[in-house]
């Protein structure tokens, strides 16, 4: 069963008179443990397909389905609660919280889920240690790095072990060595069995991942698998 | 919870320019309340007391001089009232208490040395201290029922007298060179105030008075029984004494039975009035604070709007959002009320200290006051930091995640 459904998405804004479909009938399977990057040129709605994907955004029309749940029929509080503890949300900018320090930051998820501070604090910092930080734990993000602060936003993001993470351009912020340390972090999150989907610009990211999906005006215009020898895509063969 | 006010003191100490600004604006406002409200009760106070008398529903009755003939008697008759009417009076089943009060300006009052002390004489019942409102200092004993009876030699003396005389309860003064022992001491008024003569009276018992003296009595008081209302009392105190000194009841000059009661309350009512007017402008002030504090909060949501869709991303429902920003705003009012209750406290401390003039009495914080204030505070800080919560919670997480940092 897919871990992902989307038939027929649009996102469609309107401003002005202009209008614009940001995604124009989408549809999409996505297995779990599937390593994908979604590439296309800028305004293509890439981030609009993030977005939709991670509950950011609601489409305009059409269907999504995540892990048994039908989206657009979730009220707020379920969205919330899926994107608390179903998806990890990476982006360009870290989106971390200024007057936070490191490992507070990566305790939020587990706040809102309710868990009780001794769990929050041990399981955070065993996060930070898993993405090389456990020295970097009580400095606040302007005391960091690009890549550290980038690093920090994956130990938040995994924290609550979603079914799938999202990245909308990790590494675009980053400088090359900051970036390879990012891009090879996800490779080992693929190889533990995780779900990743990938915003990129950046070819060295994208030839990383086992599946590259293009797209163009809000339309997919090419999905093309790279590594058929995953059990993976041997099964989606199949279907 | 905890967690959350963790965070919150964590928010608040991160902007800490912004919360000091919220809470000076609460402080301000609280300290208006309380302050004016403590002058406005200070003021009220010292004027109720000063006409305690009036407040009270204690009736004076002070004998004129009649208008009209009544049964074969000519007009323009002098009044006097004696000892035995008032021992009838207090047998009406209308009244409750009653005192005479006899009153000698021009006795020697000395000490046991000789020296002359500038006191008065007033000869009255047992009663006469309670009507008065008169407060005893401790140790002091009231003139009692006894010592009417028994034509005591006793007295109990104003504060300011037994200050300039160095009397105390025990000692000894002479009228007239008749010693009488001090059995009770008039207790100092709050603020240090000399309520005109009061303070230097010499009250003995009445019939002690008479033995002394043939004065005619200036007055009599007498407190109504319970459910009498005073057009009722004065209905039957002036049929009685018509009967009693046989004068037309109608004869409204015969005596005189003061009514206050319009005075009394269009007074209080001024008073009230002072008071909730102070209140009322610090209310404004408190008013003008909370709305700084809701432009404070308005001012953080917009701030943080992408703060609040990183939380929205990472799982947080929109009323987590908005007991954020509640507690926030409560956080802050609540300290700011606490401050400012504290140094409200301080400023009427050293208003007492420094000592204001003696009109405007002594500034309370009354209780009342204080849990006015609080209950205003609470409904506006509510208001305060509903709308920007409300706001911040409404955001979609795309929207609030676009904002500029
Ligand atoms: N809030 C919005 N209102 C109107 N149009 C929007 C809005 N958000 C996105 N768009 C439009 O939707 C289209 C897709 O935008 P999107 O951000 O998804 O592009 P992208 O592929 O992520 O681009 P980039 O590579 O530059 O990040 C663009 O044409 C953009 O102008
Ligand atoms: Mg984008």
């Amino acid at each position: 069963m897919p871990l992902v459904k989307l038939e027929g998405v649009t996102k469609h804004y309107e401003s002005g008179d202009e209008s614009v479909y940001a995604l124009d009938d989408v549809s999409l399977i996505i297995y779990k443990g599937e390593f994908l990057s979604i590439l296309g040129p800028s305004g293509s709605g890439k981030s609009t397909l993030m977005n939709v994907l991670g509950c950011l955004d609601k489409p305009t029309s059409g269907f999504y389905q995540l892990d048994d749940h039908d989206v657009s029929t979730l009220s707020c509080n379920q969205l919330a609660a899926i994107r608390n503890n179903k998806i990890g949300f990476i982006f360009q900018s870290f989106n971390l919280l200024e007057y936070a320090t490191a490992l507070e930051n990566v305790m939020l998820p587990l706040v809102y889920a309710g868990v009780n501070i001794k769990k929050r604090r041990a399981k955070a910092a065993e996060l930070l240690k898993r993405v090389g930080l456990e020295d970097r734990m009580s400095h606040k993000p302007n005391e960091l790095s690009g890549g550290q602060k980038q690093r920090v936003a994956i130990a938040r993001a995994l924290v609550n072990d979603p079914q799938i993470i999202l990245a909308d351009e990790p590494t675009g912020a980053l400088d090359s060595k900051s970036g390879a340390e990012i891009e090879a972090l996800f490779s080992e999150l693929h190889h533990e069995g995780r779900t990743l989907i990938v915003v990129t610009h950046d070819i060295s990211l994208a030839r990383r991942t086992k599946r590259i999906i293009n797209i163009k005006d809000g339309k997919v215009v090419e999905d093309e698998i790279l590594d058929r020898s995953s059990a993976i895509y041997r099964r989606r063969e199949g279907d | 919870m905890i967690p959350m006010l963790q965070q919150i003191v964590q928010m608040l100490f991160a902007h800490r320019l912004r919360s000091l600004l919220a809470i000076t604006a609460v402080v301000w406002g609280i300290v208006s309340v309380l302050v004016l409200m403590a002058l406005g009760e200070g003021f009220y106070q010292i004027n109720a007391r000063q006409f305690s008398l009036l407040m009270s529903d204690t009736q004076l009755a002070l004998p004129e001089v009649t208008s009209k003939p009544w049964k074969g008697r000519p007009a323009r008759r002098e009044i006097s009232f004696t000892e035995p009417e008032f021992r009838l009076l207090e047998k009406q089943s209308a009244i409750k208490a009653v005192s005479v009060l006899y009153q000698k300006w021009d006795a020697s009052v000395t000490d046991i040395t000789g020296h002359t002390l500038p006191g008065y004489i007033r000869g009255v019942d047992n009663h006469y201290i309670d009507m008065r409102k008169i407060k005893l200092a401790a140790g002091s004993r009231n003139i009692s029922r006894h010592d009417i009876n028994r034509h005591s030699r006793i007295t109990v003396i104003g504060w300011q007298l037994a200050q300039q005389g160095g009397l105390s309860i025990g000692d000894k003064l002479r009228v007239n060179g008749i010693p009488f022992i001090i059995t009770g001491i008039t207790r100092q008024s709050e603020g240090g105030m000399s309520m005109g003569r009061e303070d230097n009276q010499v009250l003995i018992p009445s019939s002690t008075f008479t033995d002394l003296w043939s004065d005619k009595p200036v007055q009599v008081m007498v407190t109504p029984a319970p459910g009498i209302s005073g057009v009722v009392l004065r209905k039957n105190l002036l049929s009685f004494f018509a009967s009693q000194k046989h004068f037309d009841p109608s004869d409204k000059r015969a005596m005189w039975l003061p009514d206050f009661s319009q005075d009394v309350k269009f007074f209080t009512t001024l008073l009230r009035g002072i008071q909730l007017f102070l209140g009322a402008s610090g209310a404004m002030t408190l008013a003008v604070g909370a709305l700084g504090v809701a432009n404070i909060m308005f001012l953080s949501v917009t701030e943080r709007t992408r703060e609040i869709g990183v939380r929205l991303a990472i799982g947080a429902t929109p009323t987590n959002i908005l007991v954020q920003f509640l507690l926030e705003g409560g956080m802050l009012v609540s300290i700011g009320t606490v401050i400012g209750v504290a140094v409200s406290y301080v400023l009427i401390l050293l208003m007492n200290q420094m000592g204001l003039p003696d009109w405007l009495g002594t500034p309370v914080i009354s209780v009342d006051a204080v849990l006015m204030a609080l209950s205003v505070t609470v409904v506006l800080a509510l208001l305060a930091s509903f709308f920007p919560a409300r706001r911040a919670a409404n955001l979609i997480p795309v929207t609030a995640l676009s904002a500029r940092a």
